[in-house]
């Protein structure tokens, strides 16, 4: 039976080659752009690289300062200050690292301008995050806390800098400093924003020790727990704190600050949804939205194939008609047409599927997120397949329900 | 074999009502080969329609084969139809996407049937039209009455207990008509077949046992 329906549908797809051709490059192209912003998505949610540890720790990097009435608002990355003196009070957490985030700066070789990111972290940063090691090490406690002059860079740095020869030992001049490289990591996607940086070094090598004496700054803390479930009690501890134990001796009389611990997928939504003065992320909204995305997305196209079945209802009324008077029920009618219908979106997902294969080997290459790495994986490939198959469904079940439901005398003479 | 009382259909369009049958009653036996003739319009093809159950009468009682139809709902009727009705068409309605022997296998589909078993009998049923040699051609590529005969082929091939055929030879020409009209005087005196035949042409419902009148929706006697 299954195989009468494919074998009927194919000649139906031949047959209505024009037809076919819409439908087809509706579907893929539909299907690839999903696949492309799950792929997306996907790749910043379970990094491949040193952040594929994200599981075990949350992101403080939003602060808002204000007052009571809130006439007076800061809202940005944290100050120095109010890490020491807030967030390392923290006792849930097994380790707390900060980093400056990511700066740019200018290296220079053979009077040639190179414009390198760069982050000022501390010990930790190397424990909590996954850094491969190409040769070298990454600074310890002790370098830390002496404020010892000493660099990680990354692969690219150390073969544009050095060549094919070892960088370790080397010396690398910058903002009127020198470091000694200690050791070379791969490289990072851009994508992994806690993590990527061409140029690490101690935070306490910092040219004047003014950033210590501020509330509102750049930095960024990462909390770790090799307990994934403990990371809502870390966010808990810090909501409290923020509400009944803060620390904030602001010379403007802000008195109350917003924060929290956030992990990727509530790092997106706190950025797209929250408001400042709040402690939440708002993944709710974010997930809900996400949703009716993806939906009305993919109605479009199936809107537009509902539309053109229905349309082909008077061109098969004959052979409907033909199927019902020789014994055909509605419901055999309907999965016919469902096969139909998923048949065709199955073709088009596999287009589009290797259309957005295609793509996103383009965007790796092009550069324009460095580092970035997307490739297919099973749980990309198995949100596509379903997909698909609800795509499928959805533009076939409407046509098919109505087609079963001619009556067989007028679908004979046409439909009418 | 097929036996109707009182049937009566009416055709409501919005302010209009249209008398198709009034108060039919007839009977076909089984091995009878009926011709139902009249003017178009005349309600025969309605006719036709009703005792192949197609169409639901307004009024009035059908019986298939000792089976009284109470009911109109899809599940009720389609395998009724499927195991003993085979439907002869004035356009042959093949689809024309299949092959030849695929669309005689059609009424096998809603069957229990392996798909060794469906080739057989549709391989069986094309030999008895005489189109053995054309079962992997497409519709399109055979005349008018090698298409009928395909499509009777199909009507045969789950061997029902009637064949309604409706204007059989009305789109053929006259010597298409006769072969046509021959198969089914055959299928009817070597296999016994019970045959209804609507038609408008005097020649055809000569050859046939019994004449049925149909005028304006009534039977003339």
């Amino acid at each position: 039976m299954l195989y009468n329906y494919v074998l009927t549908a194919w000649k139906v797809f031949l047959r209505r080659k024009f037809f076919t051709f819409i439908n087809l490059f509706g579907i893929s192209l539909t299907l690839a752009v999903l696949m492309i912003a799950t792929s997306m998505v996907e790749g910043y949610l379970y990094p491949k690289g040193p952040e594929k540890t994200s599981a075990n720790y949350k992101v403080i990097d939003r602060l808002t300062l204000t007052n009571e009435k809130h006439t007076s608002t800061y809202g940005g990355r944290l100050g120095f200050k109010f890490i020491k003196e807030n967030i390392w009070r923290l006792t849930s957490p097994e380790l707390i690292s900060l980093n400056s985030g990511a700066s740019s700066v200018a290296l220079y070789q053979n009077n040639q301008k190179m414009p390198k990111s760069f982050r000022r972290t501390d010990a930790n940063y190397w424990k909590i995050l996954d850094f491969k090691f190409i040769e070298g090490r990454a600074f310890d406690h002790g370098e830390v806390e002496q404020g010892q002059f000493v660099a990680v860079i990354n692969q690219k740095l150390a073969t544009e800098l050095f060549g094919q020869s070892s960088a370790i030992g080397k010396s690398l001049d910058f903002n009127n400093q020198r470091f000694q490289i200690i050791g070379v990591t791969e490289n990072v996607s851009e994508i992994e924003r806690n993590a990527t940086a061409d140029i690490w070094t101690p935070y306490t090598t910092m040219p004047s020790t003014s950033y210590q004496q501020d509330y509102q700054g750049s930095w960024e803390v990462i909390v770790y727990h090799s307990d994934p479930s403990m990371l809502d009690e870390i966010q808990k501890e810090y909501i409290n704190m923020l509400k009944n134990d803060l620390v904030l001796d602001h010379q403007d009389g802000m008195s109350v600050a917003y924060s929290g611990a956030f992990n990727k997928f509530e790092n997106i939504a706190y950025q797209a949804f929250s408001d400042e003065y709040s402690y939440q992320s708002g993944t709710k909204t974010l997930a809900t939205v996400l949703i009716v995305l993806v939906v009305v997305f993919m109605l479009l196209p199936s809107i537009n194939m509902i539309n053109l079945n229905v349309s082909r209802i008077m061109e098969r009324s004959s052979e409907i008609g033909v199927r019902k008077a020789f014994g055909a029920s509605a419901s055999q009618l309907v999965a016919q047409f469902i096969v139909e219908s998923i048949l065709i979106t199955l073709v088009g997902g596999l287009i589009g599927i290797l259309i957005s294969v295609f793509l996103l080997n383009l965007i790796e290459q092009s550069g324009l997120i460095a580092f970035a790495e997307f490739g297919m994986n099973l749980r990309v490939l198995f949100i596509g397949f379903v997909l698909i198959l609800v795509f499928g469904f959805i533009s076939g079940a409407y046509p098919a329900l109505k087609m079963s439901r001619l009556n067989p005398v007028s679908a004979l003479k046409g439909g009418e | 074999m097929l036996k109707l009382s009182n049937i009566s259909k009416t055709f409501q369009t919005d302010k209009i009502e249209t008398i198709a049958l009034s108060e039919i009653n007839m009977q076909v036996d089984k091995g009878e080969f009926v011709s139902i003739m009249g003017p178009s319009g005349c309600g025969k093809s309605t006719l036709l329609n009703i005792m192949g159950l197609l169409d639901q009468p307004t009024e009035g009682q059908i019986e298939v084969d000792s089976n009284i139809i109470s009911s109109y709902k899809d599940k009720d009727i389609t395998g009724l139809r499927n195991k003993k009705i085979g439907f002869i068409f004035q356009s042959f309605h093949l689809i024309p996407d299949l092959r030849v022997i695929d669309n005689v296998e059609l009424p096998l589909l809603y069957r229990k049937m392996s798909a060794k078993q469906r080739r057989e009998l549709a391989q069986e049923a094309l030999e008895k039209v005489g189109l053995k040699a054309r079962t992997q051609h497409y519709p399109t590529q055979l005349s008018g009455g090698q298409q009928q005969r395909v499509a009777i082929a199909r009507a045969i091939v789950g061997k029902p207990e009637l064949l309604l055929a409706d204007e059989p030879t009305g789109n053929l020409d006259s010597h298409m008509g006769d072969e046509i009209m021959q198969l089914l005087e055959n299928l009817h005196q070597q296999d016994k077949a019970t045959i209804v035949m609507v038609t408008h042409d005097e020649e055809m419902a000569k050859r046939t046992e019994r004449t049925i009148r149909v005028f304006d929706g009534q039977l003339v006697h």
